[in-house]
């Protein structure tokens, strides 16, 4: 679990160690090097001797301590020996440790700082020790090196003593339950009620042992269906369906205003989203010769236009514009409006003052906040950046972005600013790649993605392009501490992750999902004849990339025709999402195509629906399997006509025939009617826990007994 | 092309300038017992005495940071177009290096070369002429493909069992 809580880091020291132990190394590049940052010497590193899956670099810590991160600090320039894959590891010995951390350095010398797991959904891991495992170095003849290892974490004793005691409870606790877990499977019923009583440790949630009663021991399985029943009101298998893959549909939006129109083509227009109210706000663009300064809102419950204003400028609003960026405070109701881009060709008489304006939604009213931001402490005249609100806190932040300035070249890129709406202050939190050893660096960009979590205050930045070169990095922001963090050195390592550059990207905070719809692979690949479009989901809590769409590979005769059923490949359109109904809309943008002066701005409008199973289909499958038990029993019990007649009308109700494995085995369990069992009581009672064990997958792994099974810590030697 | 009498290289079927007929870098100028490289078609002087002063022993070379052998086949040469510059250079592959990276031009031709590091330590110790200009082609030259830099590598002279050294068109590949 994820959890970057400020508290956690105001104890974080950097923790002094030594070598334990290594796997091998080659004669100068000693382990010991590892403990020296020197970035300018070759030899200050260990290397190992082999290159095979077998390297480690074992460090023992001198006291132990919670380990919240690992720094790599690396040589003065590329080094072919660089781990381009490795895993860390910690324990408490070093023969039981449990793996923290699996991810990959960028060849280059930057240092690069990872966070470590440091804790499970229980307890937090106390280690003595930490094995650096290398897997892949960036060619695979050559052998591993690392150059420098820094360990930070909590090391005082009085905090490290009380997780160790947590700690050491906690796995004296997990060995009586596993044990508690195998003595009811197998029925031992003296020993396990003599351990739990003598114990008093819980196998699991009460409830689940009221369960466990009313269907293994008692066979009481109208109650069992009850309990199910209860346990969806409860949302308790709210986990289980969060595991559960997405199923996705597009539906694409034939909406006008009253007079028949809808906003025209366009690229690099922006669009904001009012849930409560269920408007979508579209503000400007590129219409492929002109900026445009048209502003429209879409209701989605009567799924019409409605165009606000034709020139937002004749209101005292923003002039026409495009590569700007919106934010939408929905406490306020209000519209933010800043930057812009000015083409190269258009340069040479611009106004490049950076104005910033705000709508007020209820009164329809435009306040022009600056007339030039760089002026007050805030930006200048950037585009391509992003922006994120804190409605509660009333508070903006811009990251990135390109200035725009007379001389196109070189290119200068924005750093992070905040901006207090209720002081009208900005605030420069982090200049451009500003770097002090103790910060992971904050690269300025354009083309990324930044999300914010209100609750947390965080900020998500994803990706984007610097000076033409694709970044891959996931940062985190943490406004409160003012640090960054790095999640995942290099996302597009994920397989098949190919495609993510102009990808947009949208953010659940409540269920701490980040959904991204991939542009082009790479800048420089625009005319890739492998146009397809991907839609990934990463779970933040379980850490997990998964790919819910993506398109075949068709040609443009398909993308232009009238009968797609999902948007063709885009870049500089938008996607916004609404939460509340798990709906992300996409609009316009400018097609994919071999051929640039083909590029067409797009004018479509689109709806992705994500759709996971509901409890409601979960109980109908749960009261299947419930029944199913309940008509077996039945037919060993010996009344044929009684279980046929139950097969017939009380099974026979929740049978989704639709799904074809449920029906096939439906009609099978009439071959049970004549089936005679020799041992009654023992077969039910292996099929009851059976069918209770299948019941379990529904409910979090906090309320259940282990997954492990104690059979399987026999070591067989 | 390859001068006859001075490059026995074409003779060798696991010779990797067989099918290049040749190339570029180091050039052997006919008359003298010396070698050097080029990028350019830039040819010395047959009374150079700096080349003249140079024998073509073969030379062992070791990584300088490792120790890790990974010539056996080496010779002194120098780099045509800046005498000043002396390198190391073989005409087959050599042991326990490898390729890195990807391919770049020079200042001074039109080769296409790629760095090469050390298998052990992956240090890179020279470069590999992965593809000859026509420029080099058409100059004067040994078909030496690989190059070490003198300050990467060590070098000691190999000598046969009495104490003799051997010449380099004269020695096996091994």
């Amino acid at each position: 679990m994820l959890s970057i809580k400020k508290h956690h880091l105001e104890h974080s020291v950097k923790l002094s160690y030594e070598i334990y132990s290594c796997s091998s190394y080659t004669a100068p590049y000693q382990p010991r090097n590892i403990m020296e940052d020197k970035p300018s010497d070759q030899s200050s590193r260990w290397s190992s001797k082999s290159n095979d899956q077998m390297q480690y670099v074992l460090i023992k810590l001198d006291s132990m301590a919670i380990v919240h991160s690992i720094t790599f600090g690396k040589y003065h320039k590329e080094h072919i020996c660089n781990l381009k894959q490795f895993k860390v590891y910690g324990g408490l010995t070093p023969n039981n440790m449990i793996e923290l951390l699996h991810s990959g350095l960028r060849n280059n010398s930057r240092s690069e700082t990872f966070r470590l797991k440091h804790r499970t959904n229980q307890v937090l891991l106390p280690c003595q020790y930490i094995k650096i495992a290398p897997l892949a170095a960036y060619s695979p003849d050559f052998n591993f090196s690392i150059w420098y290892i820094e360990l930070k974490g909590i090391q005082s004793p009085e905090i490290v003593q009380q997780v160790y005691l947590d700690y050491i409870k906690f796995r004296e606790n997990e060995a009586i339950r596993l044990c508690l877990k195998h003595f009811r499977q197998r029925n031992y019923l003296d020993a396990f009620n003599a351990l739990q009583s003598k114990t008093k440790t819980l196998l699991e949630d009460p409830f689940i042992t009221e369960l466990y009663e009313q269907i293994v021991s008692n066979g009481d399985f109208q109650m069992a269906e009850d309990t199910m029943i209860n346990a969806a009101e409860k949302g308790l298998f709210e986990e289980y369906i969060r595991n559960c893959p997405h199923n996705y549909f597009w539906k694409k939006i034939e909406a006008t205003d009253a007079c028949g129109d809808s906003p025209c083509t366009r690229g690099g227009h922006q669009m904001c989203i009012d849930v409560e109210a269920g408007q979508i706000y579209l503000l400007g663009g590129w219409d492929g010769n002109n900026n445009l300064a048209d502003f429209w809102s879409y209701d989605i419950n009567t799924k019409k236009w409605n165009r606000i204003s034709h020139n937002t400028r004749e209101q005292g609003g923003p002039g026409p514009r495009s590569n700007h960026k919106i934010c939408l405070d929905h406490i306020m109701k209000r519209i933010y409006v800043f930057g812009r881009f000015i083409g190269r060709g258009s340069r040479a008489n611009a106004n490049f003052n950076s104005d910033f304006y705000s709508y007020d939604i209820i009164n329809n009213k435009w306040i022009k906040l600056c007339d030039n931001t760089a002026l007050v402490g805030g930006p200048s005249l950037i585009y391509d950046h992003q922006m994120c609100i804190d409605s509660e806190a009333q508070m903006i932040y811009v990251f990135g972005g390109r200035t725009v300035h007379p001389d196109t070249e070189p290119f200068t890129y924005s750093g992070l600013y905040s901006y207090n709406i209720r002081s009208d202050e900005w605030k420069l939190i982090r200049s451009n790649d500003e770097s002090n050893s103790d910060y992971v660096p904050l690269k300025s960009r354009i083309g990324h993605s930044m999300l914010l979590d209100q609750n947390e205050k965080l900020l998500f930045i994803i990706g984007g392009d610097r000076d033409n070169t694709f970044l891959n990095d996931f940062l985190i922001y943490d406004i409160k501490a003012g640090l960054v963090h790095e999640l995942i050195a290099d996302y597009a390592t994920h397989e098949d992750h190919d495609s993510v550059f102009t990808q947009r990207t949208t953010f659940d905070m409540d269920t701490q999902e980040f959904y991204v719809l991939s542009g082009l692979k790479d800048k420089r690949d625009k005319r890739s004849q492998a146009i397809k479009n991907s839609f990934w989901v990463y779970d933040l809590r379980l850490d997990k990339w998964t790919k819910i769409y993506q398109s075949e590979v068709y040609g443009t005769q398909y993308w232009e025709s009238d009968e797609t059923i999902e948007p063709r490949p885009r870049y500089a359109h938008q996607m916004i999402y609404d939460n509340v109904h798990k709906v992300q809309y996409v609009f316009g943008g400018r097609a994919v195509e071999t051929d640039v002066l083909k590029q067409q701005r797009l004018d479509d409008f689109w709806e992705l629906h994500l759709v996971r199973p509901k409890s409601e289909d979960l109980l109908r499958r749960i009261q299947f399997q419930i029944r199913k038990q309940k008509f077996r029993e039945m037919c060993y019990e010996g009344d044929t006509v009684k279980a046929l007649k139950y097969l017939q009308v009380q099974l026979g109700q929740v049978v989704d025939h639709s799904i074809e494995a449920e029906s096939t085995e439906f009609r099978e369990l009439t071959s049970y009617l004549f089936h005679k069992v020799e041992d009654k009581a023992s077969s039910s009672f292996n099929l009851r826990t059976e069918l209770f064990e299948n019941l379990l997958e529904f409910f979090p792994n906090t309320m259940k007994q282990p997954k492990d099974n104690l059979i399987d810590l026999v070591k067989i030697e | 092309m390859v001068q006859a009498g001075v490059n026995n290289s074409n003779d060798s079927s696991n010779s990797q300038e067989t099918n290049d007929n040749v190339s570029s870098t180091t050039s052997t100028t006919t008359s003298t017992t010396t070698s050097a490289t080029t990028h350019r078609n830039t040819q010395l002087q047959d009374n150079d005495p700096n080349i003249r002063s140079r024998s073509k022993a073969v030379c062992k070379l070791n990584c300088t940071y490792c120790d890790s052998r990974v010539c056996v086949r080496g010779m002194k040469a120098m780099l045509l177009a800046d005498t000043r510059v002396e390198l190391y250079s073989t005409d087959v592959p050599p042991l326990s290096v490898q390729l890195v990276g990807e391919d770049y031009l020079t200042q001074n031709c039109h080769c296409k070369i790629r760095d090469v590091a050390c298998l052990t330590c992956g240090n890179v110790l020279g470069y590999h002429i992965t593809q000859p200009c026509q420029q080099c082609m058409d100059a004067c030259n040994n078909g030496h493909l690989w190059m070490f830099h003198t300050e990467e590598v060590t070098s000691e002279e190999r000598l046969d069992f009495n104490g003799t050294q051997y010449n380099y068109y004269n020695i096996k590949y091994n």
